[in-house]
């Protein structure tokens, strides 16, 4: 009851501050639009009003409860949830109960999935996991070591809000709302324009697609952004309409919010002022007065999150455009090759297979459209309505990302666009007898027990709930076991470890369910030096073995410069730079300083002493890139070694030096290439080092790499198992005589 | 406004690039036991494999990825438990040695226990994967494995003695 009262509340407040927006603008909307429209309206509302509060660190249930009533108050006082205007133009009687007929069993289908304990991938990990922690802090916190947790969170917030009032399933059951809200907002639109079987149609595509119901009955946003893009689409649209300057801002402002919601939905903001500009210059309506009100409005959603994260991460856009806003958080080079693995997913070894994958099979991009997506063409032959060449158009606009990743969930944005531009030509053909058994048989390719006869069962689609669950009847742990694949491993690390204690882990833990501090190898600059660490002893390649030597003529030397001097796609990489004057070292001291043009913040690695830690240039090698030494006084000096790993071989470096008088002058450009000693246990050497980072367990798959290493020789690393599940071992980094301070 | 604290903490916090850092703290090797730098299984690609050798086995790293033996080869491994382990051993006959010796047997030992043997009648890759009784090994201790060729080829330039190529040896589950 607490989950879905929980998720009812958020749900009716956002609806409430929707009603109260749509009342503020001079638009003639018919009742069901209104109501269609004010969810997603709604929701901008109170997801700014969420941030303020964790902003001002008052994210607290009471806060949110007593925010919420206030909203519905205010809304049933100015008469805002008033049944207002006429109702839509009619949908044909058949076609109402062929709605019926799919909406009810889809309804309750999808009801049933967002109620059970929540299990998707992204909705527990961090869509969730995020949420819950900022609930722990009561607001925001800066996280540098989760690159999601620095995603634009609009919709996210809204869990917020139904998670400190109930559980994880409220969220999904936030999303779900939109789930709803996404066929009205068609049907309503097509109703609206003149089409309203087509509407009807493309209502029935999306609500009873594979991809559309698991996603949008878990805790993603995919579908909330969808639903977004098509209230900034339908605003549009009434605008041409109604061109008034406040609706040209409630357009900005759901535009801007399209960004809050996920960077990617930004394209709404161009295409927005696009249309607007355009068409107020056309009729002579003051084009820039329209463009400045959108512009500015848009601005007001997208600058609070560019704030947060210029503040507290040096990149107002992470964790997207590192290069341009470098910082030690996430790092150019782990960027360029996740986008890159975004691209192209395992298995996809040719874009053309990706039409079946999308539409049919979903094994290889984590989920399929469903069938009725391959008639997409169709919008084609109904191109010369103006409504289906402003679908397409929109539709290829907001898909238009969809090759920087291409997961099938990445081609909803464009989806409901597509599809209800195909159903205009297709719902054209003057009989029922068509497109309404047609409807049929789209949901029932969508039902979860058809699926089986085209799609592959890897793909990620909506499966038949287990309803006992959804209603706890059966416990939540039982099925959590069942279906969530590390639960069992997460439930043991927090069960074993202390409440403060920071978790590394190579593959990452459900964060809903984990209130540790877990530190993901992969998502932050901080988990892959972690993993390099750790790595080291168990990768000759990474081990520094290299030795690259300049050597010179004796001489006083105050500061030096090594450059490199070569463009490639290495990074660049020292272990260990020394000195060395006659045969001995030149020995560090308090005076020296150092610096670098590339990756500064890690250069300390490469003065520390120790062999498993590395400064790393984390960016393609470019000329130009140094590493400077100021010695403070001038030392006589007759070589520079660099002790350096074997991975990179397209480095070029030579050597410049100061003098005492302050001359800098070429000091070799011919350095000799050579093999550094021995070292000493060095598995034990980076468990001290990974331990001294705060660090003190870490979680190892057995089919991760090092998984039988660290099990086979745990003396010889200092590590004690603590607890093994799910395939996975937890081991604790024991503290010994070699104990380095913490950082 | 503790959350405007942090903000203005984070703003001063980071190093901006080409700003002068001074050195960090420096680093020295753990304290190391001799059982404690052991492993269970080594590649003789390993930096560290070295400190495994017992006897007969080259200290110079061939291709970067294998050692020349002589007659019997050995290593010292350390085992955290005896449970489900197998001995492993990644070997291979050489052609020039095999032209002069023809057709070799090699012999498994560990802990100096004869575990396996095989005949090799061609040159090529081998390997053992043979399980071990838990009784034969130590937990928590070190172990040893060996393998034996009964034939070797000796240089008739430098006298030097060729046995097998190493590859990796040592325990697995």
């Amino acid at each position: 009851m607490a989950i879905l009262g929980a998720a009812t509340f958020t749900v009716a407040v956002s609806i409430a501050a929707g009603r109260l927006a749509l009342q503020a603008v001079p638009l003639r909307l018919y009742r069901g639009e209104r109501w269609a429209l004010s969810l997603p309206t709604g929701a901008a509302c109170l997801s700014s009003l969420v941030f303020a509060l964790c902003a001002l660190k008052a994210a607290y249930p009471w806060v949110f409860l007593v925010a919420g009533v206030a909203t519905i108050l205010a809304a049933w006082r100015t008469g805002a949830l008033r049944h207002q205007g006429d109702p839509l133009p009619d949908l044909p009687v058949a076609w109402k109960r062929t709605l019926a007929l799919i909406f009810v069993p889809f309804g309750l289908l999808y009801l049933c999935h967002a109620l059970s304990p929540e299990y998707s991938p992204d909705g527990s990990a961090y869509h969730l996991g995020v949420m819950a922690r900022y609930l722990r802090a009561h607001g925001f916190e800066r996280i540098t070591t989760n690159m999601y947790a620095n995603l634009s969170q609009g919709v996210d917030l809204l869990y917020l809000f139904a998670l400190s009032l109930g559980k994880n399933s409220a969220a999904a059951l936030v999303h779900l709302s939109f789930l709803f809200a996404l066929p009205a907002l068609l049907i309503g639109y097509a109703r609206r324009f003149g089409f309203p079987e087509a509407g009807a149609f493309a209502a029935v595509m999306v609500f009873t697609s594979p991809l559309f119901g698991v996603d949008g009955s878990s805790a993603y946003i995919d579908v909330a952004v969808v639903a977004l893009l098509f209230t900034v689409f339908y605003l549009v649209r009434l605008w041409l309409e109604t061109p008034d300057v406040r609706v040209t801002v409630l357009i900005g402002l759901m535009a801007g919010f399209c960004y809050a919601a996920k960077y990617t939905a930004a394209l709404a903001i161009p295409y927005a002022l696009a249309v607007v500009a355009v068409v107020a210059w056309r009729r002579r309506l003051g084009w820039f007065r329209h463009s400045a009100a959108l512009v500015t409005a848009a601005l007001l959603m997208m600058t609070p999150w560019m704030v947060k994260n210029w503040l507290w991460l040096d990149n107002p856009f992470s964790p997207l455009f590192n290069r341009y806003f470098p910082n030690p958080q996430i790092y150019i080079a782990f960027e360029e090759e996740y986008r890159a693995s975004m691209r192209r997913y395992e298995g996809v070894t040719s874009y053309w297979m990706l039409p079946a994958q999308v539409i049919f099979r979903g094994d290889l991009v984590a989920g399929y459209l469903g069938p009725a997506f391959a008639l997409v063409p169709i919008a084609l032959l109904g191109l010369r309505n103006p409504h289906v060449r402003w679908l397409v158009l929109a539709g290829l606009l907001f898909g238009s990302t969809y090759f920087s990743n291409v997961g099938a969930r990445f081609l909803i944005p464009a989806a409901p666009f597509l599809a209800l531009a195909m159903a205009i030509p297709l719902t054209h053909i003057r009989s029922h007898w068509i497109p309404l058994p047609l409807a049929l048989v789209v949901a029932w390719l969508g039902w979860p027990t058809n699926t089986q006869y085209y799609a592959s069962p890897a793909a990620w689609a909506i499966a038949m709930p287990d309803w006992r669950a959804a209603l706890r009847i059966r416990s939540e742990e039982l099925l959590l076991k069942e279906r969530l694949g590390n639960y069992r491993i997460t439930r043991a690390v927090e069960q074993n470890t202390p409440p403060d204690a920071r978790i590394l882990t190579f593959t990452a833990l459900p964060d809903a369910y984990l209130s540790r501090d877990q530190l993901v190898a992969y998502e932050s600059a901080t988990g892959n030096v972690l993993r390099d660490i750790l790595y080291t002893p168990l990768t000759p390649e990474r081990v520094p073995t290299g030795r690259t030597e300049f050597r010179f003529p004796l001489r006083p030397i105050s500061q030096l410069r090594i450059e490199q001097i070569a463009a490639g796609k290495d990074l660049w990489s020292i272990a260990e730079v020394r000195l060395y004057a006659q045969g001995k070292e030149v020995r560090r001291n308090a005076r020296w300083r150092i610096r670098s043009n590339a990756n500064p913040w890690d250069l300390a690695m490469a003065f520390d002493n120790s062999p498993v830690t590395r400064w790393r240039s984390w960016e393609a090698i470019r000329p130009g890139m140094h590493i400077d030494i100021d010695l403070g006084d001038p030392a006589l000096v007759d070589a520079v070694v660099l002790e350096t790993s074997n991975d990179q071989y397209e480095v070029r470096l030579r050597l410049h030096g100061r003098d005492a008088d302050g001359k800098w002058s070429l000091v070799s450009d011919s350095p000799v290439a050579g093999e550094a000693g021995q070292y000493g246990n060095l598995r034990r050497t980076a468990a001290l080092e990974v331990k001294s980072r705060g660090v003190d367990y870490f979680v190892v798959f057995d089919r991760e790499w090092g998984g039988e290493d660290f099990r086979m020789n745990s003396t010889s690393w200092g590590i004690t198992p603590v607890v093994a599940a799910d395939g996975a071992v937890l081991y604790r980094i024991e503290a010994g005589d070699g104990t380095l301070p913490r950082r | 406004m503790r959350f405007l604290a942090v903000i203005l903490l984070a703003l001063t916090g980071c190093a901006p690039p080409d700003t002068w850092q001074p050195l960090p703290f420096q680093r020295s090797a753990p304290d190391d036991t001799p059982a404690s730098s052991l492993r269970a299984l080594v590649r003789m690609s390993d930096v560290d494999a070295s400190r495994h050798f017992v006897r007969d086995i080259d200290s110079t790293l061939q291709s970067g990825a294998w050692r020349w033996t002589g007659k019997r080869p050995e290593l010292k491994l350390f085992l955290e438990s005896v449970e489900n382990l197998k001995a492993v051993v990644e070997y291979a006959v050489a052609g020039d040695t095999f032209r002069a010796t023809g057709p070799v047997n090699v012999t498994l030992y560990v802990n100096g226990k004869r575990l396996a043997g095989r005949r090799c009648e061609a040159d090529g890759r081998y390997q053992f994967q043979e399980a071990v009784a838990q009784g034969l090994l130590r937990a928590k201790a070190e172990n040893t494995i060996a393998i034996e060729v009964d034939k070797i080829w000796t240089s008739p330039v430098d006298g030097a003695k060729m046995g097998l190529i190493l590859l990796s040896a040592g325990f697995t589950k």
